[in-house]
C-alpha cells in the first residue's frame, strides 16, 4: 500500500527520491484510472495544478514544486553568486518565502518566474548587507569562484573573460551587477531583466549600460 | 563576447534536494504551528517571563556541605550554584546531579546522573575535582568544561565532555583508558557499564589509569522520561537545538537517534548532520568520522558524506585515507559536485 503511494508520489515529483517518503503516505492523490504509460506531459501535473493543491494544504504539492524547481533556483543563485557559502540558504529562504506567500501568486503557472524574482531579491538583499559590512570594516570583500559556473565547453578566452567580468562585478553596486548577470549569464531579455529586478525598462537599460561600460573599462585596464 | 551557454551549474544532488526539502518542511511546519499558537504563546510567554523573573530573583537554595550526599536537580529552568571552594556550576534544564562529600580533604566529587553540567572550576592547588557520568570520570586539571549525560536506562547511556579552557582528564572505568582533553577538544562515547567500544576523542594521550572514583547512592528523580520519544521527535528536537545554537545538545540528540533508530529513514540525515556539526561547528574532526561513515550507508546522503569524510581526512593530515576516500568518491560520482573541492583538498 505504502509502496504504491510512494511510487505515485515519485511520478509527481519528477522522480527525485525522498528520504522520508513514508511520511507522505497520506494525502497523496490517486492517479488510478490513468493509462499504463501516458505521455510525460499528461503524467506530470502543471505548476498551476500544484500551486492550487498547495494552497489547499497538500504538502505533497509543495514538495513537488520544490523538487521540480530546485535546480532552476540553485542555478540562478549560483550564477549570481558563484560558490557562495550562503547559496543553499538563499535557495531555502526563497522557497520558504515563495511557499509562504503562495496565496498572493495570481497565476500558478508563473511559479518559476516568480521564484526567480524572489531569488534575485534574496541575492540583492545579501549583497547590500555585505556591501554595508565591508564599508564598515566588519567584513572583507567577497572573492568569488566563477569556475563553478563556467561551462566545460567554454574556450580559454571565454573563461578568462568571465573571470574578468566577475572581478569587475565585485566592485559594482548590486543592482548593476544583477542586471548584467541576469542579461548575460541567465540570458534574459531586457524586459525580463526589468521585471525580475522590479525596475522600469529605461532604468534597467541605464544600469546595464553602466555595468557593460565598467566591464569594458576593466578589460581595457588589463 | 560572453553568452548564456558559456555558463553551466552542476545539478544539485538528489540528496541535497532531499535534505533541503526536509529542512524546509520542518521550518514551514514550525511556522504554521507558530501562527496557530501565536496568541496563546503571547499570553503564556508573558506569564512564563513573570514566573521566571520571580524564580530567578529568589535566593538559590543553600547547599549543606556537611551532608555526605546532596541531590540536586533542575527542572524547566537552568540552575546555577557556587560550591564552597568557589567553583561555579550551571545545570542545564532537566539535569540531575549529586554532590558526594568525600572523606578526602580538598576533594569534590560530583555525579552527573543525567543532563548537562557546565563547570567553571576555581584554580586551587592540591584540590581534586571530579565529575562522574556513567562509567566516565572527568578529573579537572584546569578550569572550564562541560559534561553531558544522556541516559536511556542504567545500562545504556551516553556521555559527552567538552573542554573550553584548561585541561581535563577523562577516565573510563569499564575499559580503564585515560585521555587528556585540551581546550576545544571533546570526548563522546557510549558510557554504559557494559560498553566496550573505544572512544574517539579529538586528541588523546594514553596514561596509566587511576582507580575508578567511587560511585554512591541514588539521587531523587523528578525528571520527565524522554525514552518514549519517537525518531521523528528526536530528529525535530535535534534540529531545534541546532537552530537555537545548542550545538552540544543537538549533537547528543542526533547521536541518540542514531543509536536508537539506526534503520529509521531520518538516520541518514541525522548522521550527516552530526558529522557536519562536529566537523564545522564543534571542531571535532575525529568525532565526525563515525557518523559520516554511518551516513555512507544511506544512498541519498552517500555523496555528501563521502565528500565530507574525504575533507576530514585531509584536515587530519591522513593523506592515505584522504586519497582513498577521494578515489571512492570519484569512482561513484564521476559528475559529482564536490570533485573540484576534493581535488584541491586532496591532490594526487
Amino acid at each position: 500500500m505504502a509502496h504504491g503511494v510512494v511510487t505515485r508520489l515519485r511520478l509527481i515529483s519528477n522522480a527525485v527520491p525522498s528520504a522520508v517518503d513514508a511520511d507522505y503516505a497520506e494525502g497523496v492523490p490517486s492517479l488510478e484510472g490513468e493509462s499504463a504509460d501516458p505521455p510525460k506531459s499528461q503524467r506530470e501535473p502543471t505548476d498551476a495544478l500544484l500551486v492550487e493543491q498547495a494552497l489547499e494544504g497538500a504538502q505533497w504539492a509543495e514538495e513537488a514544486l520544490y523538487r521540480r524547481h530546485y535546480r532552476f533556483a540553485f542555478g540562478r543563485a549560483a550564477r549570481l553568486l558563484p560558490a557562495d557559502p550562503e547559496l543553499e540558504d538563499i535557495v531555502q529562504d526563497a522557497f520558504f518565502e515563495a511557499l509562504s506567500k503562495l496565496p498572493s501568486l495570481d497565476n500558478g503557472q508563473a511559479f518559476q518566474a516568480w521564484l526567480g524574482k524572489i531569488i534575485v531579491f534574496q541575492v540583492s538583499r545579501r549583497l547590500r548587507r555585505r556591501r554595508l559590512l565591508v564599508r564598515l570594516g566588519l567584513r572583507s570583500r567577497q572573492v568569488w569562484d566563477p569556475d563553478t559556473v563556467i561551462s566545460r565547453q567554454a574556450s580559454p578566452e571565454t573563461r578568462a573573460e568571465i573571470h574578468q567580468m566577475y572581478a569587475v562585478l565585485e566592485r559594482l553596486p548590486p543592482e548593476m551587477r544583477l542586471a548584467l548577470l541576469l542579461h548575460r549569464a541567465e540570458g534574459l531579455t531586457l524586459p525580463e531583466v526589468a521585471s525580475q529586478l522590479g525596475l522600469s525598462l529605461a532604468t534597467t537599460k541605464r544600469r546595464l549600460q553602466a555595468a557593460e561600460r565598467a566591464v569594458a573599462e576593466g578589460k581595457a585596464a588589463r | 563576447m560572453i553568452h548564456p551557454h558559456d555558463f553551466e551549474v552542476s545539478s544539485p544532488t538528489h540528496e541535497a534536494v532531499s535534505r533541503g526539502w526536509l529542512e524546509l518542511r520542518a521550518r514551514r511546519n514550525r511556522g504554521r504551528r507558530g501562527m496557530t499558537l501565536w496568541y496563546a504563546l503571547g499570553a503564556s510567554s508573558l506569564a512564563a517571563c513573570a514566573g521566571a523573573w520571580l524564580v530567578l530573583r529568589a535566593p538559590q537554595p543553600a547547599i549543606d556541605f556537611s551532608l555526605p550526599v546532596t541531590a540536586l536537580s533542575s527542572d524547566a529552568l537552568p540552575h546555577e550554584l557556587t560550591l564552597e571552594d568557589g567553583s561555579h556550576l550551571r545545570l542545564a534544564p532537566q539535569t540531575q546531579l549529586q554532590l558526594n562529600r568525600s572523606s578526602e580533604a580538598n576533594s569534590i566529587s560530583l555525579e552527573l546522573k543525567r543532563g548537562q553540567l557546565d563547570c567553571e572550576v576555581s584554580p586551587k592547588k592540591d584540590r581534586v575535582f571530579r565529575v562522574l557520568a556513567g562509567s566516565v570520570t572527568v578529573t579537572v586539571l584546569g578550569t572550564s568544561f562541560s559534561v553531558r549525560h544522556d541516559q536511556r536506562d542504567p545500562m545504556d547511556s551516553f556521555v559527552t565532555v567538552k573542554v573550553s579552557r584548561g585541561l581535563v582528564q577523562v577516565t573510563r572505568s569499564d575499559s580503564g583508558t585515560t585521555l587528556l582533553l585540551h581546550p576545544g577538544e571533546s570526548f563522546s562515547s557510549e558510557a554504559s557499564m557494559g560498553a566496550k567500544s573505544a572512544p574517539e576523542p579529538a586528541s588523546s594521550v594514553e596514561t596509566p589509569a587511576p582507580a575508578p572514583a567511587p560511585s554512591s547512592g541514588a539521587a531523587s528523580s523528578a525528571l520527565p522520561d524522554k525514552l518514549g520519544e519517537s525518531a521523528r521527535e528526536l530528529f525535530e528536537r535535534a534540529t531545534q537545538a541546532r537552530r537555537s545554537g545548542d550545538l552540544m545538545g543537538a549533537a547528543a540528540t542526533y547521536e541518540s537517534l542514531l543509536r536508537r533508530f539506526p534503520a529509521d529513514n531520518r538516520s541518514g540525515i541525522a548522521a550527516l548532520e552530526l558529522g557536519r556539526l562536529r566537523m564545522d561547528r564543534l571542531g571535532d574532526l575525529a568525532g565526525a568520522q563515525a557518523p559520516l561513515r554511518q551516513a555512507l550507508g544511506f544512498p541519498a546522503f552517500r555523496e555528501d558524506a563521502q565528500a565530507r569524510l574525504t575533507l576530514v581526512y585531509a584536515k587530519l593530515g591522513n593523506r592515505a585515507a584522504c586519497q582513498a576516500s577521494r578515489a571512492q568518491y570519484d569512482s561513484q560520482f564521476p559528475q559529482g559536485v564536490h570533485r573540484n573541492k576534493l581535488a584541491a583538498a586532496c591532490p594526487q
